[in-house]
Order: C-alpha cells, then sequence, then structure tokens
C-alpha cells in the first residue's frame, strides 16, 4: 500500500495546497498514474501512483492547505483498505464509522500519526510537519511565509491558548517564538482584553478551525470567555443576518432603495500562490521600512540599440532584444558595488536579538512574471557572469515555463534582488514591494516619448522611470540612489553593456 | 454458536433472579462439564435463591456446597477449569473477591500467557454487590476497579434480566476466565426476556436510550439511575444517550467514542467510588481519542472516596442516585 505523503520540495517549503485529486475514491489507477496534483510555492506537482491499485482513500480534500509529511491520501489493492483505519493507532481510526468530512479525516489522521514522526532533514521543518500537524488542524496551521518559526512547545501552547504563532512572533519581533513568548503574548493580550482570556472548548475550537472563526472574535461576539460549540453556531447565524440584508435585496428588488450596503457579486477566497503573496505583502507592510527612488532614464540610446539588434539577435540566437534584458544586466553589473542590496533579512537567529543582514557573492536575480494564475518570480542564477543576449534568453524561457505553471521549485527560490517590469502595462511611474527577506526590488517602466534637452536644445527623447524599493530599515538612501545611479548611466551608455 | 436475540421473538417478563436461575439451568443442562458450587448455593438454593431447584435437578455431583473458604473455591476452580470442567462458583460478597484474588489474579488470568499453547481457565466466579441494603463496610462494595486493571480476567456487570441471562450463558461458555458480577438489590428488577434460547456476546457495549444531547455511560446498577435521570431530563428537553458497556474489560469502547462524537458530552456512572475507577477510565479514553468532539468537561458520578457508611441516612447519601447524574448532565451543559 502506499502512502502518499506532502512531499518536501524545497527547503523553504513548510505547507501546500491539495490542488486537484486526479481520481475519485475507489478509482483504479496504475503506477506513473498522476493521482494528486499539490501546489506550493506557487509551482504545481503531480504526485503519481507507486503501484497499480485503486486510490483507497482521501484525507485531505481539494483547496486545502497542509503541512509537509501530511498523509494525503492511500493508494493499494482493495484488501488492503481495511488496513487505513487500522494501520496508524490500533484504537481511533477504526472506530468511527459515522460519516465525516475530509477535512475531520484528515484531521484523525492527523491526530493518529503521533507514533510515526515525520523524519525531516532541518529541524525547522521538522517543527511544523511534525509537531504542528499533530497539534493543529489544517484550518489553523500558520502561514509559511517563512520569517516566523516556532519550537514544538511553543506550537503545543499556541494550540492550547489558540493563539497563531505568527501572531506571537510578530507582536513579540521574535522570529523564534518558544513557548514563554506565548504565555507572554497571551498575558498581554488577557491584559489589554480587561483580564478575562477567551477560551474554546475543544469541540468548539474543532468546529471554529472548521468554519475559519477565530475563537476570540466570537467570544467578544457573545461576551463570553467561554466558548461552547452552540456559541459558534450562535455566531455564524448572527453573521449571516448581517448579510442577509444583501440576499434580502437580490429576493426583493423592491427594498433595494432602502438597503444602501453594495451587492456581493462574488466571494474568493485567498488561496496557494495568492495566499503567497497575501502572507509576503503583510509581511513587508508590516515589518519593512519601504522606502522608494525614482530614476528618470534617457533609453533613445538603448531603444536605437536594442532596434539594430533585433536582427542579429533574432538570427543567432532567436530572442528579441528587450528593455528587460538590459536592465538585468545592468543590475547585475552594479549589485556588486552595492551588496546590502544584494542581501537577505536574518531576524534574530536565536543567538541574540540583533537582526543580521546576509550579504551575497551570488547575483541571482528574481523576474517578476504576471501570469493567469497570478505572480511569479522565477530565478536567473549567476545573472552578473550572463551576458545581455543570454540574460534575454533565460527571461524568455522562465516566462514561458512560468505561464505553462512548469517552474521547478528551485527555479524560484534563491533569488538575491528582485526586477519587476510593469513599464509593459503602461505603468508610469510604479513603486513595487520588495520580496522578502530581499532588501530591494526595482522596478522598470513605460518608455515614453518626452521632450528632452540635447546640447541646449528642445529634442523628442525616450524616457523611462526606474523605481527602487528597499529596506530603508538595512539601506541607506545615500546608498540606494547612488546604485540607481549606477544603473541609470550603465543603461544611457547602452554599449558598455554588451561586453 | 452464540445466537443473536431475535427482536421478533416472544418474550416473557421475568425478574433478574428468574433469568439467572434460568441461565445457570439451561447451561447445567446443555453441557456435562458445567459444575456449581459455593457457600449456600445448593440445599438452600443461594442467599439470594438465584441457584434456588438446581441441586435437586442435577444432584450433589454437579450442584454443591462448600465451607466458608474463599480461598479453596478460587484454587478449585482454577484446578478444575484446568482439567477440563467449567466450573461456576459463587462468591457470595464481592467484598471477599480480595481473598480469592490470587488465584484470580496470578493464576486464572495468566495461564494462557504463561503457556502459550492455547491452555485455557474456562471458570466463571459469580459475585454480588451492590449498595444500599444497610450491610455497611463489607456487604455492599463494587469490586470492578479491584480486577479492571488485570489483564486476563474478563468483568461483566450486566444491568438488565435479558442482560444477565445472555451474558451468564456466554460466560460461562467463555474459554477464558470471567467474573459475573451480580448487584444484589437490583435481582428483583423486572424486564421482557425472550422465551427461546438465546446467548448476548460478552465485550459489547449496548446503547440502553438514544439522545443527541449528552451521554451517559452507566455501568450494572447505575444503568436503572441513568435511564430514571435521562426521564427527567427529557420533560426538560434534554435527552441523554445511556450506553452500557455490560463487559468492563475488556472494554468495548467503540459506541462510547460514536455517542460522544455524536453528543459532544459526557457522564459516566458507578457505584464504586469515583476515584481510579471504571468512569475515570472511560474518561481518560474519551479524552484521548475524541477530545476535539468534547464540548465540556467530563463529568464522572460515583460514590465519595470513602467506605460505605453503616447509618441508614449516611449510606443514603453515599449511593450515587439518578439525582446525582441528572445535575451532572446539567452542570456539563451549562458548564
Amino acid at each position: 500500500m502506499q502512502e502518499i505523503k506532502l512531499p518536501k520540495l524545497g527547503q523553504a517549503m513548510e505547507e501546500g495546497l491539495v490542488d486537484e485529486w486526479c481520481v475519485n475514491e475507489g478509482d483504479s489507477v496504475s503506477a506513473g498514474d498522476t493521482v494528486v496534483i499539490i501546489e506550493s510555492e506557487k509551482t504545481v506537482h503531480e504526485l503519481p501512483a507507486d503501484q497499480d491499485g485503486r486510490l483507497l482513500r482521501k484525507l485531505i480534500g481539494e483547496g486545502e492547505t497542509v503541512p509537509i509529511g501530511t498523509t494525503l491520501g492511500y493508494v493499494g489493492t482493495a484488501d488492503e483498505a481495511s488496513e487505513i483505519s487500522a494501520a496508524p493507532d490500533s484504537d481511533s481510526a477504526a472506530k468511527t464509522p459515522t460519516e465525516k468530512t475530509q477535512a475531520e479525516l484528515g484531521q484523525r489522521a492527523e491526530l493518529d500519526g503521533r507514533d510515526e514522526p515525520i523524519k525531516l532533514e532541518s529541524p525547522q521543518a521538522d517543527e511544523s510537519g511534525g509537531i504542528e500537524s499533530a497539534t493543529e488542524s489544517p484550518d489553523t496551521a500558520t502561514t509559511a511565509d517563512g520569517s516566523i518559526n516556532a519550537t514544538p512547545n511553543a506550537r503545543k501552547a499556541a494550540q492550547v491558548h489558540d493563539v497563531d504563532v505568527t501572531a506571537v512572533g510578530s507582536a513579540l519581533g521574535v522570529q523564534q517564538v518558544q513557548s514563554e513568548h506565548v504565555g507572554k503574548y497571551v498575558n498581554d493580550s488577557s491584559i489589554a482584553n480587561g483580564g478575562t482570556e477567551i477560551r474554546g472548548s475543544p469541540a468548539a475550537r474543532r468546529i471554529a478551525a472548521d468554519n475559519g472563526v477565530e475563537i476570540a472574535a466570537v467570544g467578544e461576539e457573545l461576551e463570553t470567555d467561554r466558548v461552547r460549540m452552540a456559541d459558534i453556531d450562535r455566531y455564524l447565524e448572527r453573521k449571516a443576518e448581517d448579510s442577509s440584508p444583501t440576499d434580502d435585496r437580490n429576493a426583493e428588488p423592491t427594498n433595494e432603495s432602502n438597503d444602501p450596503s453594495p451587492t456581493v457579486h462574488e466571494t474568493v477566497s485567498v488561496t496557494g500562490g495568492r495566499k503567497v503573496m497575501y502572507d509576503r505583502m503583510q509581511t513587508v507592510s508590516r515589518d519593512y521600512g519601504s522606502t522608494t527612488t525614482v530614476a528618470r532614464v534617457d533609453v533613445t540610446q538603448l531603444t536605437s540599440l536594442t532596434e539594430s539588434l533585433k536582427e542579429p539577435w533574432q538570427k543567432y540566437h532567436d530572442v528579441s532584444p528587450s528593455i528587460t534584458a538590459f536592465v538585468l544586466r545592468a543590475v547585475a553589473e552594479a549589485l556588486p558595488e552595492y551588496r546590502i542590496l544584494n542581501a537577505e533579512i536574518v531576524e534574530g537567529d536565536g543567538s541574540g536579538d540583533d537582526p543580521l543582514v546576509r550579504q551575497f557573492e551570488d547575483v541571482n536575480l528574481g523576474v517578476a512574471v504576471d501570469t493567469e494564475h497570478g505572480l511569479l518570480v522565477p530565478t536567473i542564477y549567476g545573472a552578473d557572469e550572463r551576458s545581455a543576449v543570454e540574460l534575454g534568453e533565460r527571461v524568455t524561457q522562465l516566462a514561458e515555463q512560468a505561464r505553462n505553471h512548469d517552474l521547478e521549485m528551485d527555479q524560484q527560490q534563491n533569488a538575491t534582488f528582485t526586477v519587476s517590469n510593469a513599464g509593459t502595462f503602461g505603468a508610469y511611474i510604479n513603486t513595487p514591494q520588495i520580496n522578502p527577506p530581499q532588501t530591494g526590488i526595482l522596478g522598470v517602466c513605460t518608455v515614453n516619448e518626452e521632450p528632452g534637452i540635447v546640447d541646449d536644445e528642445v529634442v523628442p527623447r525616450k524616457i523611462m522611470h526606474l523605481c527602487l524599493t528597499y529596506d530603508h530599515r538595512v539601506v541607506e538612501g545615500s546608498t540606494a540612489v547612488q546604485f540607481l545611479q549606477a544603473v541609470k548611466h550603465r543603461l544611457e551608455d547602452p554599449h558598455s553593456l554588451l561586453s | 454458536m452464540s445466537q443473536q436475540v431475535d427482536v421478533q421473538a416472544e418474550q416473557t417478563e421475568q425478574t433478574i433472579r428468574e433469568s439467572l436461575n434460568q441461565a445457570l439451568y439451561e447451561e447445567l443442562e446443555r453441557d456435562d462439564s458445567v459444575i456449581l458450587y459455593g457457600e449456600d448455593v445448593a440445599e438452600y438454593g443461594g442467599l439470594y435463591k438465584i441457584s434456588e431447584g438446581l441441586y435437586e435437578e442435577f444432584g450433589d455431583d454437579r450442584v454443591f456446597d462448600t465451607p466458608l473458604a474463599e480461598t479453596t473455591l478460587g484454587g478449585s476452580a482454577v484446578g478444575a477449569a484446568l482439567a477440563g470442567a467449567r466450573p461456576i462458583v459463587e462468591i457470595m460478597y464481592a467484598d471477599f473477591l480480595p481473598i480469592a484474588g490470587d488465584h484470580l489474579i496470578n493464576y486464572a488470568a495468566k495461564m494462557y500467557f504463561n503457556y502459550g499453547d492455547e491452555t485455557s481457565v474456562p471458570m466463571v466466579v459469580r459475585s454480588m454487590y451492590g449498595t444500599g441494603d444497610g450491610h455497611g463496610l463489607h456487604h455492599g462494595q463494587s469490586p470492578e476497579a479491584w480486577f479492571m486493571n488485570v489483564p486476563g480476567l474478563k468483568i461483566v456487570m450486566p444491568s438488565t434480566p435479558k442482560d444477565y441471562k445472555g451474558l451468564l450463558k456466554s460466560a460461562i461458555r467463555d474459554d477464558d476466565p470471567v467474573l459475573f458480577l451480580e448487584n444484589k438489590m437490583r435481582y428483583g428488577e423486572s424486564g421482557p426476556v425472550p422465551e427461546e434460547e438465546y446467548t448476548i456476546p460478552l465485550c459489547e457495549t449496548d446503547i440502553k436510550r438514544r439522545g443527541d444531547d449528552a451521554t451517559v455511560v452507566a455501568i450494572g446498577g447505575m444503568v436503572y439511575e441513568a435511564l430514571e435521570a435521562a426521564e427527567r431530563l427529557s420533560d426538560r428537553g434534554v435527552e441523554c444517550e445511556v450506553v452500557d458497556p455490560r463487559t468492563v474489560t475488556p472494554l468495548d469502547t467503540d459506541p462510547i467514542l460514536e455517542s460522544v462524537e455524536k453528543t459532544n458530552i459526557l457522564v459516566t456512572a458507578q457505584e464504586a467510588p469515583t476515584f481510579g475507577g471504571f468512569g475515570s477510565e472511560v474518561a481518560a479514553q474519551v479524552i484521548d481519542d475524541a477530545f476535539f468532539y468534547l464540548d465540556a468537561p467530563v463529568k464522572r458520578v460515583g460514590a465519595p472516596f470513602t467506605p460505605i457508611p453503616f447509618a441508614e441516612s449516611l449510606e443514603e447519601a453515599y449511593v450515587p442516585t439518578a439525582e446525582d447524574i441528572e445535575t451532572a448532565v446539567i452542570d456539563a451543559i451549562e458548564t
């Protein structure tokens, strides 16, 4: 029998989303057939059957996010079906013939998994994979924005107090959350709440998690510090009533004039790649000292250069020369002199409270690519060792892979600086957001024809803005401006970039 | 071999006393290797008249009296069982089971594990427990927790006349040593018993009453108290599920968990002191395996942690009742 677990597909991966089950429970599969498609860090992976048989059980439903190591389902022969419930733990799994939702089954399976701790390479992943799966339901699993970790004891304490370790970490400004941090956080919020701590019964907590409801919110709404199952129902009913005017209006248009609240067209949950964006941007806007400086670049020469290179490049390299390729080249050349921008921030690695900035030797450029399934940022490794044409080729290739959802995990990791081109959409000035834990990002804007002055004469010029957003906590303004000027000067003398 | 009870079968109203007497009669008649002995079980017909008429019917080879010597009763039963008989021994009061305890705990329960060759000890020890008749410290204790912790020993504590009969017959036919505990305060309880021959398998939890609001796991005589409490609570709009495990060890836990997963509230009820008792074990298993279904603290109903008082008024206060169960359910719901 094959136990399909969520694999660890990258160093930073802590959880994954079950995108699609390709076969139904009970359907037969052959070795090599894709059974389930998962998504993590914006990359899609197919998990195949390693034997002929049937899909015996799906434990995790589509759209659910679970920690690595979580058992997603089982493939095996029909005879082995009975072993599934009996196998993990003699008692509990076998004794629930009553119908359950997949989420409950998943939760149960994880609870049963206690006896077999999942072995993983890094201690950080072990915590989230092993302990989290044992103590947290998939719905309450903390987000994988990679910036805050917690010890197993801290996660247990967080579970008991029904708080989020990420919230604890950010509230106390620690990256490695320990159980005493949780205690401190809980006490602090108790004080803030006027001394009463809102607790939920085990069943209430399970149902709250199933419904994506916070116990604290229920307690506050219903003015109780002991939340029971019935309270969750009451809370959900109240929320439904709150939003019901919209429904009433849909049903009875005559009421329309009385009800000013907007009609809901659609409510969409933020999952997968969009959830990654949600978490990262939240981290950046909350924690980073993001500041943007803008340079006005005269790209008249550059555009005529790319125009003249069109034929030879297409002929010899099968790639069109682009502004982006030259910007990448200019950035890759300039970055080694401004290593603080080719860096990542390591907050409190456990040895002390001082944050660290890790400045890299390698220049790996992330290139933002807009796709129909969200913004992806593939990485060009060793960008400083590639020519403009090579960079152009690489960008074309990676963008195509990104659009086809075909990027490998390591093709989306390890970038040391990011370049984002919103100019293709016509942005005049666009301030990009840093991709954490990096310290800077360069936004490339659209090229406009504007009057310029050359030798005291007003002449038409091609002008483009470059917007550098940097983390002002670690990058000084002068450094950022100098770096941007270095990029600007190279682009205004584009032949230097052909070397 | 065991025959499931057919719900369509004809039933007659019988007391527990009558159904037990019938069970013994049927098994003595069915199998020559079954013997019944103990203090006053033969000529007197048993102190509580459970074995009345059996001595006359089967003679003193099969049904006989013994001296007041529980050690010998226990030891001889283990020996007889090993030699091929199916002895049924009566230890008149469960309070004195510890005197036979060495034979039960260290011999009867261990033989199968000691020899590993299917050696079995098919013996039944019938014994009476039950508080409320003013018998004082030594004639009414509930002993299940004393023996619950012994692997290899089955403990049966039925509640209704039908269960008593069907389970005693299964216990006699079982190849393992079985401690069969009878509540002496409930021998007069009557209920429907199938006319046709039947057995009820050991180790099967029974649901005595369906309900969605709270689970009451009651054992032995407390099942009656739980049912009474359930009726009263029903008047207040609370529907209890009364779960009767019937066999204490090995415990059939699944139906208990399923019930708690439905009701989200657990109350246990036993006559013995609460501390270290059957209810504590049920509570622990539910917390282990159905924690995320609990919506209230688990409440255990049982006696206080003190010997049974002799004074009538104190004994009355000591014995757990339907009111105690009712209060516990309400406490859990209104926590």
